[in-house]
């Protein structure tokens, strides 16, 4: 079945924020156009990874499972170096430090894959889309100039959703 | 014209009408589509809004829907819960709430006053919520608001313009129009045909303009013409009805002098004219019938069938009778009938149907032609009695197709054939026709009938004999056919070469039946029955005569073979029984001579003699088969029943033990007519006939079957004598093998046999001369595999003077003085010695020659011979010149002539008269005793 994030709605605390998270990012897949760069073949899953961090308390694993984006599985992998981040097609930056998701961010330009991450400078150094918390409510706002870049087209719906949009 | 408009009109409604029904559901379909459209896009908007649960965004997404001011309302379900709504001032329960199960598909719902657009909102398979989209109906009301009036303006000036434009053309088309019926009405009431309509213009109305016109013109010149026919007319009709007087007068000219009856009548059949021939013919006057019935002009037994023909056509039309000539009976006023010719017509008028007959009286013609064919039936009945008469051979079959004819086609009621026997003066039945002979037998007519019983008497000198009414005649025979219903009755002779040899008789049940007429024919008829029966008879004894021609020649020519057969056999006997003769006339001579003789010689000296005599035997059965009845053999009475009895006795070992012993059985049966007569014949020789035929018959039963023996007395009528020969006949049959006729021509034949080894060839022959000398036959009927019948018969006699009945003793007669003249020395010794021993004294001489000087010189010595032997067969002088030089000389002196073939001496014509008695070879004692004792008396 399909998520809502309004199953989740009144959920305030951290943890309940990823479990929002997770559904959140499962469903970006929905409106990102990775124009045939991103899979190897149509039967190839989706992969989803995570660095830095494990943030999602198996929420992200659990939807992943039972979901299905335009004939792809959803495999969520737990990236221990840079070097994994090319199998991936989204990749979530949990990294606590700034540096560290500069790195990453460094790691995945060039190359069609959509970086999310939570950090509030996330969008301001280079990463495409950022969770914000508004009125307790999970947002989110997005670098489209950064995912132009990496030959990813966003979906106008998506756009129109965002809290901010960096052209 | 009103019509036209009003017609317009109401189909310009119709098509706007229609119009606007068009674009009414065009229009509706424009805001379904409008609405589906645009509820489909904002669906397909608001999926991330729905993912990504942002009602605020989605609310924002609706506001587009304030340029659009049609649309009164829309809202978006996630799920079934409303998310987002437009207008946003709208309370949440203004809207109406979705059904999951209704709003799978995209669907659309016309209310009164509003269209309705559900829209379910889907990404990918995922079912995320429903889109409502509710829009008001002013756009379509105003635009069929449109339509109405901008139609109503059109057609408004439409009908403006169809008024101004048919005013305009009815004055170009209409006027002509009244023009021309004004015309119309002129010409129909005056009947004036020159008056001519108007033509104004050139179109289709100028054409009809100018069509009628010309139409007016013809009529015009027709008026003008049909005036003049019929001023022809009369003038035609004046001219006819002359002409029709004339005709008038000549028919009735014609009718008068007309020989036939003619005659008319109405339709209810009665005579309205009458013309002088009727009167004639029927012998009524006109003013007698005129207004009767026809009827009375036919006989009353016809007026039925008249009636209801009459009947018939006045209600149906229908007559068989019309139009062709039928013969029928008239009735003349006396009473007396005629045969007519009636040609019948019938016209019509408006007064009713009449009828009108032409009749002839064809009495002289129905006469004519009854005897003509009377005539030609005749001459097609002697036609075909002659045919059949040619076909036929034998007497019975002429007679029988002859009056068979005689009673089918002449016809007669009773017809037969008799020969005339004129000595016993009786007719005696030759034949009757088939239907006679039950008559015949019924009224028990006998076969054989005293010519004074009948009245046919005259016949006898060739006359014809007509009894019209035999009821008249006293004729015993007469009478008992007249009783039987016979009352006609005619007898014709059948005469050839100027004699009746027979009588054909005929007869009706009818009084007086026989017309002239047929008297002739049957007097003809009877001269070529008689001619075919004499014919007949000729043929008959021709065939005849050739056949004995044929079989006597058959048997001249089995006599000349085995009259060869038999010299030769003689001729071969002769020197045999030349040789023979010493060895048996010493040894006999020494037998009684010698009386010293040893007992071993003597003894010895009885095989020689019984050898010889053996041989000789032999010889005798080689000539049995053709030699004359011999001096030695004595006829006497037989009773053939006896002969065969004793022969089937003797051979009973043959035809019963024998085959028995083989397991095989021979029946032999005797069928003996004990009235058979006695007859003479030889003894021995008839049985041993008989016998050799029953054993030939056991041979050609190897595996049994039956014999019959059978005797009967019969006559043989192909001696040729005056009269018949009376004959005693045996005939032994057998079921054998029988013979082919090759075998069966040569059986007589000596030494023929089929028998292999087991025969001689001598059986048979050996009958055959046994028959000879009885101047008897023998008939041998046979077919291969159905056996074969041995016929004797032999000739009935009485014995005549038999000469040396069986009284010859063993005594010599004499002592003679005797010449004995042979060439053979041995024969010439012996006859010496045996004749010395009688007593006798002989001068023997060596040739013809040497005994015809001894025969002189004897009587010139005045000592002559009392009889003179010679052998027949000499060298230079024979026995028969010897004979007749003896006789010449001295008739009184008997010569007895001796030979080997003595046989042949009667049957060669050859016999001498000069010979007295016959001795063959070789001679014995008792032979010479006997024969001089006969010549010698005599």
């Amino acid at each position: 079945m399909a998520l809502r994030a309004g199953a989740i709605q009144a959920q305030q605390s951290a943890p309940a924020d990823y479990q929002v998270k997770a559904a959140f990012l499962i469903n970006f897949a929905r409106f990102i156009d990775w124009a045939g760069a991103g899979f190897t073949n149509a039967q190839s899953p989706l992969v989803i990874g995570v660095y830095g961090g494990a943030p999602f308390h198996g929420w992200l694993g659990r939807y992943a499972g039972a979901q299905s984006i335009a004939g792809h599985s959803v495999e969520v992998r737990h990236l221990s170096s840079l070097s994994q981040l090319g199998g991936c097609q989204i990749v979530y930056i949990a990294a606590p430090e700034a540096w560290q998701r500069k790195d990453a961010i460094a790691a995945a330009a060039g190359s069609p894959v959509l970086t999310v991450g939570d950090a509030a400078d996330f969008c301001d150094s280079g990463g495409m889309i950022q969770f914000v918390i508004q009125n307790n409510r999970v947002h989110f706002a997005i670098n489209n100039s950064a995912a132009r870049r990496a030959g990813l087209a966003i979906s106008s719906q998506l756009l129109a959703l965002a809290r901010r949009v960096k052209k | 014209m009103l019509i036209i408009m009003a017609a317009s009109l109401a189909a310009l409604m119709l098509f706007g009408v229609g119009f606007a029904v068009y674009q009414f559901e065009a229009f509706r379909q424009m805001t379904q589509s409008d609405l589906e459209t645009q509820a489909e896009m904002i669906a397909d908007s608001s999926t991330a809004a729905l993912f990504f649960d942002d009602p605020g965004s989605a609310n924002d997404l609706l506001t587009i829907l304030e340029h659009d001011k049609h649309i009164r309302a829309a809202a978006l379900f996630q799920g079934t819960n409303l998310f987002a709504w437009y207008p946003t001032n709208a309370a949440a329960s203004a809207f109406p709430a979705p059904l999951k199960v209704v709003h799978e598909r995209s669907e659309f719902h016309w209310m009164r006053d509003r269209a309705i657009q559900w829209q379910p909102v889907d990404s990918g398979t995922n079912r995320l919520g429903v889109f409502y989209l509710a829009s008001d109906l002013d756009a379509l009301r105003a635009q069929m608001q449109r339509g109405v009036i901008l139609f109503g303006g059109l057609l408004a000036a439409i009908l403006a313009f169809t008024i101004f434009l048919s005013s305009r053309l009815q004055r170009v088309i209409s006027r002509p129009i009244f023009d021309l019926t004004r015309t119309v009405q002129t010409v129909s009431s005056e009947k004036n045909f020159s008056v001519r309509a108007v033509k104004e213009s050139d179109d289709e109305l100028g054409e009809l303009v100018d069509g009628f016109n010309q139409m007016i013109g013809q009529i015009q010149e027709r008026d003008g013409a049909l005036r003049h026919v019929n001023r022809e007319l009369e003038r035609r009709v004046e001219a006819r009805t002359r002409e029709l007087l004339e005709a008038e007068l000549k028919f009735h000219s014609v009718v008068e002098s007309a020989n036939e009856a003619i005659v008319s009548a109405d339709h209810r059949g009665n005579i309205i004219s009458w013309n002088r021939g009727a009167q004639k013919i029927f012998g009524y006057k006109e003013a007698d019938v005129l207004g009767k019935p026809l009827l009375l002009m036919v006989p009353q037994r016809y007026h039925d069938p008249y009636q209801t023909g009459l009947h018939k056509f006045l209600t149906s039309g229908e007559a068989s009778v019309m139009g062709r000539t039928m013969e029928l009976e008239g009735l003349r006023a006396d009473g007396t009938e005629f045969p007519a010719e009636l040609s019948l017509a019938t016209w019509r008028t408006d007064e009713g149907v009449f009828f009108s007959g032409i009749i002839r009286d064809v009495t002289a013609r129905r006469q004519a032609s009854n005897d003509l064919r009377q005539q030609l039936s005749r001459i097609h009945l002697l036609n075909q009695i002659t045919y059949a008469i040619a076909d036929r051979q034998d007497l019975k079959s002429i007679v029988s197709i002859v009056l068979q004819q005689l009673e089918e086609r002449l016809p007669s009621d009773y017809a037969s054939a008799y020969f005339i026997n004129e000595q016993k003066q009786q007719f005696i039945t030759m034949l009757r026709g088939p239907a006679s002979q039950p008559i015949a037998e019924r009224l028990g007519i006998p076969d054989a009938i005293a010519v004074s019983e009948t009245p046919f008497g005259p016949c006898f000198g060739g006359e014809m004999v007509y009894a019209p009414d035999t009821s008249q005649l006293k004729a015993p025979m007469a009478r008992r056919v007249a009783a039987a219903g016979f009352l006609s009755a005619i007898g014709v002779p059948l005469i050839v070469e100027q004699k009746p040899f027979g009588l054909l008789v005929l007869m009706r049940h009818e009084r007086d039946a026989f017309s002239q007429g047929e008297r002739d024919f049957i007097r003809g008829l009877s001269a070529h029955v008689a001619l075919a029966i004499h014919q007949a008879r000729l043929y008959q004894d021709l065939q005849m005569a050739y056949n004995e021609l044929r079989e006597s020649q058959q048997a001249i020519m089995q006599q000349e073979r085995l009259k060869a057969l038999g010299q030769m056999a003689s001729g071969v006997a002769h020197d045999i029984n030349n040789a023979l003769s010493p060895i048996v006339g010493f040894s006999d001579l020494i037998a009684r001579t010698e009386e010293n003789l040893s007992p071993l010689a003597r003894k010895h000296l009885n095989y020689i003699k019984t050898a010889g005599e053996d041989v000789a035997h032999i010889v005798e059965r080689l000539r049995e088969f053709y030699r004359p009845r011999g001096s030695r053999e004595t006829l006497a009475m037989l009773n053939l029943n006896k002969l065969v009895e004793q022969a089937v006795d003797m051979t009973r070992p043959r035809w019963r033990d024998m085959p028995q012993s083989r397991g095989v059985m021979v029946h032999l049966a005797m069928d003996l007519d004990a009235r058979i007569p006695d007859f003479a014949g030889i003894e021995a020789e008839i049985r041993e006939a008989l016998t050799n035929l029953i054993l030939n018959a056991v041979d050609a039963m190897p595996s049994g079957g039956g014999i019959t023996v059978r005797t009967r007395a019969g006559e043989d009528l192909a001696g040729g004598g005056v009269e018949a020969q009376k004959q005693v006949i045996v005939e032994v049959a057998d079921t054998g093998i029988g013979m082919d006729e090759r075998t069966r021509r040569r059986c007589l034949e000596p030494f023929f046999s089929t028998k292999g080894r087991r025969g001689t060839g001598l059986g048979l022959p050996m009958v055959y001369g046994v028959m000879e000398r009885h101047e008897g036959r023998i008939e041998i009927e046979s077919e291969p595999g159905k056996g074969t019948t041995i016929r004797l018969s032999f000739p009935i006699r009485a014995l005549e003077g038999q000469v040396g009945s069986g009284a010859e003793d063993e005594a010599s007669p004499g002592p003679f003085r005797l010449l004995c003249v042979d060439d053979e020395p041995a024969v010439r010794e012996l006859i010496k010695e045996m004749l010395e021993r009688d007593g006798h004294s002989i001068v023997a001489a060596d040739g013809g020659e040497a005994g015809i000087a001894a025969f002189r010189a004897a009587r010139k010595d005045h000592h002559p011979f009392d009889a003179v032997i010679t052998d027949l067969g000499m060298p230079y002088v024979d026995g028969r010149e010897v004979a007749a030089t003896v006789k010449r000389e001295s008739s009184a002196t008997p010569v007895i002539m001796l030979t080997g073939w003595g046989v042949f001496m009667k049957n060669d014509n050859a016999t001498p008269v000069h010979v007295d008695g016959l001795l063959s070879k070789p001679p014995r004692i008792r032979d010479i005793r006997a024969i001089l004792r006969r010549v010698i008396t005599k």
